[in-house]
């Protein structure tokens, strides 16, 4: 036989007619091997599961025998401590029994009294610790355990809803027919019977005990009307038995699955999707699974901080590995750059004469330069400047700057005698650096003789003094 | 204590103290060291910046550092002694004189005063041989940066002026061109070119 596939969750229907182990879609596994009569259960089960999973794999049991107490309740809303307590106590006083894995549930219910249907189910502690040891033993993980019925009802939410009355045949891979009377959300009645394989016999045993049930469910309470019957697990029925169904009973046959694993799957997982789901695997069990996880989740968060911290430890060190780079390099690099500069400031001390003297011969050059410049521009003066003294003298300070005075005279033969003068101020303002001051000094002495025209030289002067700087 | 309670306090101390720790342990220092490195750099940083940028001698500058006999050497002496001064006046005269005399520039007279020496005659003719041979001290990185200025009295016309300065450039001690002084009246026409030699003192 096939091992089913790794960590796959695989499930075990128990039911008095065996276990048998499927994978959840739907495949049979195997069956279970019935109970070595020395060595016990666990003896016989654990190679049979070792032979057909892999190690690890979650096992899902889905209880169906008829040791397993199942019970509905309207009840107040619960917590899950309370809910347990009250599956113990109610237990524990309808069979006296004291070894009983008790385990419940609570669904909301508008219905109900209380607003909540309270599922209870019980199984006798010998067996279930059987079942866990064997699971165990086979190196699986028992992950959970649920009543048939609960299974059943959670799966019938995603199929057709046909009101707060249900009736439904469902029938096992096993054969095992349950005729359930679902009322809201609770479990009202339900019986199970060895369904036959042949059609007409199965046909007439699902008449039989749907009319049984329904005539006990009218003595009781005849209020209630049944409008269909939903069947699941099988293929549809014959249209004469349909009829019957119809006329008799007053009921429509709604076949809702052919096969009913799927359902039973969907519901399994429902129910282990809820926060407080129904499981009877010991609590002890469930908290070791728990603390599995939790160390799991522990060890995981442990991993990624240590691998967190490690890696910030390591950027941290090569953060200051490349500071500690730079500042080496810096350090050498300002080591060289001081060496360098006493060679250099040596350099700079053998280099200060030659530099003045550099200097002094560049500022020789400027300055013959600029008073050869300036001293021919004042020493061509146009016509009619006669200069009389010319003084230029550098003004202090680091750029050769030339301060001048000129003292002359300004004549024409005919004419006013200033025209001269301008035409000299105007040529000197015309160079480029020379900057003249405000004549300060300029004495006019023109005068023309009538009858002497000829003689007139000498007789027009502008006698004049001007400043002014060059650069 | 129950298996819960453990578990949760080994969460606690996983996720509070162990990080607690490394910050402790292992950030706090690193940081600390980090600050330390950055400050470190900073003053490496200030101390680079603070450092001069000096150009490297070029190569003539070397080959004229190098050379003992190199003129720049005698161009701003250092004068000591009263000999030092002499030397230099001797010096600086006898140039000029030498070195107008060949673009046909006339010196007629000095004006001048260095230190000790007070210096005012005509020189009506050629001063003979100009280089007596008198040693010249070298230039020198030390000494204090001073000058005199000579009046050249120079003949003819206003174009000799600009010649003599042309020519100073060929004359050792360095002499620069600080003025000129020039009156003509009826009698006569003067020209002077004032000049300013630099020297070194101790």
């Amino acid at each position: 036989m096939p091992k089913s596939l790794a960590k796959t969750p695989v499930t075990l229907l128990i039911d008095d007619q065996g276990a048998g182990l499927y994978l959840e879609s739907g495949q049979f596994l195997g069956l279970m091997p019935a109970a070595d009569p020395v060595l016990g259960l666990r003896a016989a089960w654990i190679p049979a599961l070792r032979e057909l999973v892999a190690a690890g794999t979650e096992v899902q049991l889905l209880l169906d025998q008829s040791g397993l107490l199942v019970q509905c309740q309207e009840a107040p809303s619960l917590n899950a401590r309370e809910i347990r307590d009250v599956a113990i106590r109610v237990f524990a006083a309808e069979t006296g029994a004291e070894d009983l894995e008790c385990a419940g549930a609570q669904d909301a219910d508008p219905l109900a009294g209380g607003g909540q249907v309270l599922w209870l189910a019980a199984q006798p502690r010998g067996e279930m610790h059987e079942w866990i040891g064997a699971i165990q033993g086979a190196g699986l993980v028992p992950a959970w355990a649920m009543p048939f019925q609960r299974a059943l009802l959670q799966g019938l939410d995603s199929l057709w809803d046909t009101g707060p009355v249900r009736l439904v045949l469902a029938v096992t891979p096993s054969r095992v027919g349950h005729l359930c009377f679902f009322q809201g959300r609770s479990l009202a009645l339900q019986r199970s019977f060895a369904f036959p394989a042949d059609g007409t016999e199965a046909e007439e045993l699902a008449y039989e005990e749907v009319s049984r049930l329904l005539q006990f469910i009218k003595q009781k309470n005849r209020e209630l009307s049944f409008h269909s019957l939903e069947v699941l697990g099988l293929p549809p029925f014959s249209a004469g038995f349909q009829a019957r169904v119809r006329s008799a009973l007053g009921m429509e046959v709604r076949m809702l699955a052919p096969v009913l694993w799927p359902v039973l799957v969907e519901g399994l997982g429902k129910e282990r999707g809820r926060k407080d789901g129904l499981n009877l695997v010991p609590l002890e069990i469930q908290e070791a699974g728990r603390l599995r996880l939790f160390k799991g989740a522990v060890w995981a968060a442990s991993a990624a901080l240590a691998l967190v911290f490690l890696t910030g430890t390591l950027f941290l060190c090569s953060q200051e590995l490349i500071l500690q780079g730079e500042v080496d390099r810096s350090s050498q690099l300002l080591a060289l750059r001081e060496s360098r500069t006493t060679e250099e400031a040596r350099t700079v001390d053998a280099r200060v004469p030659l530099l003045r003297v550099k200097l002094a011969e560049q500022r020789q050059g400027q300055a013959v330069t600029g008073l050869s410049r300036l001293g021919t521009w004042i020493f061509q003066p146009p016509q009619g400047i006669q200069l009389e003294k010319v003084e230029i003298l550098q003004l202090p300070g680091d750029r050769v700057t030339e301060g001048f005075t000129i003292t002359g005279l300004a004549f024409t033969e005919r004419g006013f005698s200033v025209g001269p003068l301008a035409q000299y101020v105007l040529d000197l303002n015309r160079q480029a650096g020379l900057t003249l001051e405000p004549v300060a000094e300029a004495t006019i002495s023109d005068r023309v003789v009538a009858g002497q025209e000829r003689h007139l030289d000498q007789l027009a002067i502008t006698r004049f003094t001007l400043k002014g700087t060059f650069r | 204590m129950t298996p819960r309670t453990r578990e949760r306090a080994l969460l606690a101390a996983l996720f509070g103290l162990v990080p607690l720790i490394f910050v402790f342990t292992v950030l706090l220092p690193s940081r600390k060291r980090m600050e330390a490195k950055q400050a470190r750099m900073r003053i490496i940083t200030a101390r680079l910046d603070a450092l001069p940028a000096i150009q490297p001698l070029s190569p003539l500058e070397r080959s004229l550092l190098a050379d003992p006999r190199a003129r720049w050497r005698t161009r701003i002496p250092l004068l000591v002694t009263d000999a030092d001064r002499f030397a230099q006046y001797q010096r600086v005269v006898s140039g000029l004189q030498g070195a107008w005399k060949g673009q046909g520039v006339a010196l007629q007279g000095v004006r001048a005063s260095l230190d000790v020496l007070n210096g005012s005659f005509s020189l009506p003719g050629d001063l003979g041989h100009p280089d007596l041979g008198l040693p010249v001290r070298d230039t020198s990185a030390t000494g204090q940066v001073q000058g005199w200025v000579l009046d050249a009295r120079i003949g003819g016309k206003p174009d000799r002026l600009f010649q003599a300065m042309a020519s100073l450039a060929w004359v050792d001690p360095l002499l620069e061109p600080v003025g000129i002084r020039w009156e003509s009246t009826p009698e006569h026409t003067r020209q002077f070119l004032l000049l300013r030699n630099l020297y070194l003192a101790p």
